[in-house]
């Protein structure tokens, strides 16, 4: 393939970069954000697949078969723990602008800064070999494009102006400045960034499934086929099994245990999870989706792998170049050359943010407190250090991809990628124990920290990073057969004689050994200093403090110097305007001669932090307070009491919310009350109207009656005649009011008991037989042949039936008025009885009514009422407590039907209690 | 609270199937669809593990208790 057009497609796939991550900064820049989507997220964590996932996993399954997916299944395993522990580092960093590893544990024991310096000293030297690892894999991977077949082995050139890694990582460099370095804020995202490096794994998984689908489908007949012809090979056959991991399964978890800690604690993807991070809720897909990205790209390296090794036979290619000799070998240009952009793309998402969150570590908490420290620095007060930052950072991001180039230059060529990238896991996997057990115990003190890291820095130098230099030939190889100067158990692969393990395996373990042991044990005898309880305290109890209270200044400044100090190294306008919204969102007036509030030099200490780091703010704003800074127990005092608020005001709320359901009810009981009082009072009125219409008429005619004695007797008969009907009526309303409130109080006794509704019919009609005679009105009665069977209680019935017959009879005209009784079947579970009559019928208005109590139906044609206006609502009241409905139908002219339905006996519609339905 | 103990137990589960001795059970000649046996077995624990992590961290919605709800106790756990 001609090197051009190698050469165009590189630099034209980061000319598309550049233009992803322009664009995805404008957007954010308008307010229109692609990263806050947890697809967005889990794609950038994804940086984790680099060139080592790529090239390297197949060279690495050549050799040990499955023990290349050690370094995928760790992180889903971690993935898991994340809501647990990632969740709780990303809180915390928020809420104290952290925006690096090294400040996370410079800030954790006490913002130290020497503890900052270290852990980015340890970050920058396991880190480089890293970035070289990208910048070989990308050189390699050029030069199999270039001149595949040939055997022509990837050389370094003599000038470096011809090596294209060097150009690469001068590439990288400009993309990194451009888009990491756009804030002086450490802690303001860097969208642009995020999404090129999304974009990036996009293309990688394609490119890799590309590679994958091709062998397996297209050079061979599908997996089945392609495992079957490799477990013909004695040599490939092994490697379906586990027997050919060196270490066996000792090394398996040790791997295992190592990516674990690596998908947290690695710098890239720290920057991608944790200071990056948009929305801690993003975390509950990311658990999930990461996997499975991992499972997806993994799923063909092994088909790749033996296929490769089918094809090409051992020794003629190198493995880590298998993805893509075999579609070249196949003469498949186009596929190999898309395959070839996605292993950049591997390589350049890993470069560009390793070197961006290296930059940001190097500059806050390595020479900024460096430069601090110097006096003449500190004095050239009011001289603007935001541009001087940055720029700084901007040097650091070519510093740092030159020492990457030149340990590729020096080492790189001797190693397979996946031991490169196992040494950079090992030295990462010192920032475990500080800030894992950090953030659960409060006892880690900064001693202990410091002297762990330290250990377990120089064990891992001594035992990873010595021996690389061996094997690359500028050490004599005498130092790993016979140790130093001959010292047998100080060999760097067998420290103290133990010679079993595996080299990695031997470094994790004595590395994170004595890293573990030295943080516990000094922590359990060191005193902590005021600040590292603090700080220890507000780690741990994270989830448990809001925000808000953290002031730890006692003293004073003004401020007018605080808002001079910020603008040092923010820029004066925009600390100008920090304020200013400060001041509004609080409610507060800022002027410059005012002592700042402590809550105001906290926040200015934390924007600090996001700019400087958090040691280095400290002490900038420790150089402007005039006193001290509180106590531990002044801090905790101040934490507790505000906690004891909080806690206080929820009780308070949450009694008020009690106090206001209480009131509900007593409010609605009360109107319940107010509605029965008002219905008694209306109904003791009219009982009482009732009462004494008849009682005035007994009475007149009586004191007629006592005062003409001499009235003849015919009109003497007349007026007792009255007399006798008047307390007649009278008898009858009181009868009817005792009945009514019995029914209604549910006081009266039901004899329920399953009886024949015609029997009842008969024998009410019996009784009013006499009515009916008086009034000349004819009734007739239509019964069924077959019983109607029903629940009921006999006498209520009789009373329902006899009262709505003499209704029925009082407004019909004598002579020619007819009443019609009927019983009929509805269906199975139904009958009704129908009272029909052929009198002046009832108004629609009036039909609404007759049913309530005292309700009389006056029309011109009825005269006074004939009624006491209660038969039909204890008709009502005896038809609800047997399960049925009583309505009328009429027009007016046309006679009323009073029609009343019962369920059968046994229907489901009367299994309750009547008093139940009352 | 809840999730946090699922979390633990979940983790335990496939810190398990992922190693000795469970996988050596595995790790022996054989053929599942024509496949190697351990081959099927990590990438299917894999699936496995990471639905159950989706399954585990997925909102959930309780009928009138707002989600911000919760005293601080609460999410100290988690």
């Amino acid at each position: 393939m001609s090197e051009w057009l190698l050469v165009i497609t590189s630099f034209g796939y980061v000319g598309l970069l550049f233009a992803i991550a322009y664009s995805a900064d404008k957007l954010g820049d308008t307010g229109r954000s692609l990263v806050n989507n947890p697809y967005v997220y889990t794609l950038s964590i994804a940086v984790y697949c680099t060139a080592w996932t790529f090239y390297g996993s197949v060279g690495r399954a050549t050799e040990t078969g499955v023990s290349f997916l050690t370094i995928y299944l760790g992180p889903t395993l971690m993935a898991i723990l994340w809501w647990l522990i990632l969740r709780r580092i990303i809180r915390i960093s928020k809420l104290y602008r952290i925006t690096s590893i090294a400040d996370f544990i410079a800030s954790r024991y006490g913002k130290s800064m020497a503890l900052g310096g270290l852990a980015t000293f340890i970050a920058v030297v396991g880190i480089t070999p890293y970035i070289a690892l990208q910048l070989k894999a990308v050189s390699d991977s050029f030069v199999v494009m270039l001149s595949f077949p040939d055997p022509e082995v990837a050389t370094t050139p003599l000038r470096f102006w011809d090596d294209k890694a060097f150009w690469v990582a001068g590439l990288l460099a400009i993309f990194a400045i451009l888009f990491g370095t756009r804030h002086i804020d450490a802690t303001e995202r860097l969208e642009g960034m995020v999404v090129a490096v999304a974009f990036e794994s996009v293309i990688k998984l394609l490119a890799f499934l590309a590679a994958g689908f091709f062998v397996t489908f297209m050079l061979f007949d599908g997996p089945q086929a392609l495992f079957e012809q490799a477990a013909e090979v004695d040599q490939i056959r092994d490697l379906m099994l586990l027997s050919s991991l060196p270490g066996g399964y000792v090394n398996w978890m040790t791997l295992t245990v190592l990516s674990m800690l690596a998908i947290v604690f690695l710098p890239r993807q720290w920057q991608v999870t944790v200071v990056e991070n948009v929305n801690e809720d993003h975390l509950r897909t990311a658990a999930w989706l990461f996997p499975l990205y991992l499972l997806v790209i993994n799923l063909f390296v092994l088909p790749i792998a033996f296929a490769g090794m089918i094809y090409f036979g051992e020794g003629t290619v190198n493995p880590d170049s298998f993805v893509l000799a075999l579609p070249l070998a196949e003469g498949y240009d186009w596929l190999a050359l898309f395959i070839y952009i996605g292993g950049f793309s591997a390589a350049t998402g890993m470069v560009i943010v390793a070197t961006i969150a290296l930059a940001i570590m190097v500059s806050n908490d390595l020479v900024v407190p460096a430069l601090l420290r110097m006096r003449g620095f500190q004095l050239s007060a009011n001289a603007d250090l935001s541009r001087f930052i940055v720029n700084l950072r901007r040097v650091i991001i070519c510093l740092i991809l030159l020492l990457g180039y030149g340990y590729y230059l020096l080492i790189a060529d001797t190693y397979a990628l996946v031991s490169i990238g196992l040494i950079s896991f090992v030295a990462v996997a010192q920032f475990a124990p500080p800030i894992l057990i950090g953030i659960f115990w409060k006892g880690a003190s900064r001693k202990g920290a410091m002297a762990g890291l330290i250990a377990g820095f120089i064990l891992w130098g001594y035992t990873l990073l010595l021996p690389s230099f061996v094997d690359a030939g500028l050490i004599s190889r005498a130092l790993l057969e016979h140790g130093p100067l001959g010292v047998g158990w100080l060999n760097p692969y067998g420290l103290f004689g133990l010679t079993d393990l595996d080299p990695i395996t031997h470094a994790v373990f004595w590395s994170l050994f004595a890293n573990v042991g030295l943080l516990v044990g000094v922590s359990l005898f060191a005193r902590q200093s005021d600040i590292e309880r603090i700080q220890g305290a507000l780690f741990v109890d994270v989830f448990l403090r809001s925000e808000r209270d953290t002031r730890f200044w006692e003293g004073t400044a003004t401020v007018g110097d605080l808002q001079d100090l910020l603008g040092r190294f923010i820029g004066q306008e925009r600390a100008r305007q920090t304020f200013a919204s400060y001041a509004e969102e609080h409610g507060i007036a800022l002027s410059e001669r005012d002592h700042a509030r402590p809550e105001l030099v906290g926040y200015a200490e934390r924007l600090l932090s996001g700019s400087i780091g958090s040691a280095s703010a400290r002490v900038m704003v420790s150089s402007i307070i005039k006193g001290e800074a509180l106590s531990f127990e002044g801090v905790m005092e101040i934490l507790d009491a505000t906690s004891r608020a909080i806690e206080y005001s929820r009780r308070l709320e949450q009694k008020s919310r009690e106090l206001e359901k209480a009131t509900d009810e007593l409010r609605r009981a009360n109107e319940r009350l107010k509605e029965l009082d008002h219905l008694k009072d209306e109904f003791v009125s009219m009982v009482s109207h009732e009462l004494r219409t008849p009682l005035t008429s007994i009475r007149a005619f009586g004191e007629i009656l006592l005062s003409n004695p001499e009235l003849d007797a015919e009109q003497r008969k007349e007026f007792l005649q009255v007399v006798v009907k008047e307390s007649e009526r009278l008898t009858r309303l009181i009868n009817q009011v005792l009945d009514l409130s019995k029914i209604e109080s549910g006081a009266a006794e039901w004899h329920l008991e399953t009886l024949d509704l015609n029997q009842v019919v008969h024998e009410a009609a019996d009784a009013t037989r006499q009515i009916f005679n008086d009034t000349r009105v004819d009734l007739q009665v239509h019964l069924p042949g077959e019983p109607m069977i029903i629940k009921g209680d006999h006498d209520r019935l009789i009373q329902l039936v006899i009262n709505l017959l003499s209704n029925a009879a009082k407004f019909t005209d004598a002579d020619d008025g007819r009443v019609d009784l009927m019983v009929k079947p509805v269906d199975n579970e139904w009958l009704e009885l129908r009272v029909q009559d052929n009198g002046p019928g009832i108004s629609d208005a009036e039909q609404r009514k007759i049913f309530d109590k005292f309700h009389q139906v006056s029309s011109q044609q009825a005269g006074k009422p004939k009624g006491s206006g209660l038969g039909l609502a204890i008709c009502k009241l005896i038809m609800d407590a047997h399960w049925g409905d009583i309505r009328v139908e009429s027009q007016p002219g046309e006679g009323a039907t009073f029609i009343c339905e019962f369920p059968t006996a046994g229907g489901e519609h009367c299994n309750l209690d009547p008093e139940e339905k009352s | 609270m809840q999730r946090t103990e699922r979390i633990v137990a979940l983790a335990l589960l496939a810190a398990l199937l992922f190693n000795y001795p469970l996988l050596s059970l595995f790790a022996r000649d054989g053929w599942v669809f024509g496949l190697p046996v351990l081959y099927v077995y990590l990438f299917s624990c894999w699936l496995l593990v990471l639905l159950l992590t989706g399954l585990v961290l997925r909102r959930r919605r309780h009928a009138g208790v707002p989600p911000r709800q919760g005293n601080g106790k609460d999410s100290g756990h988690v």
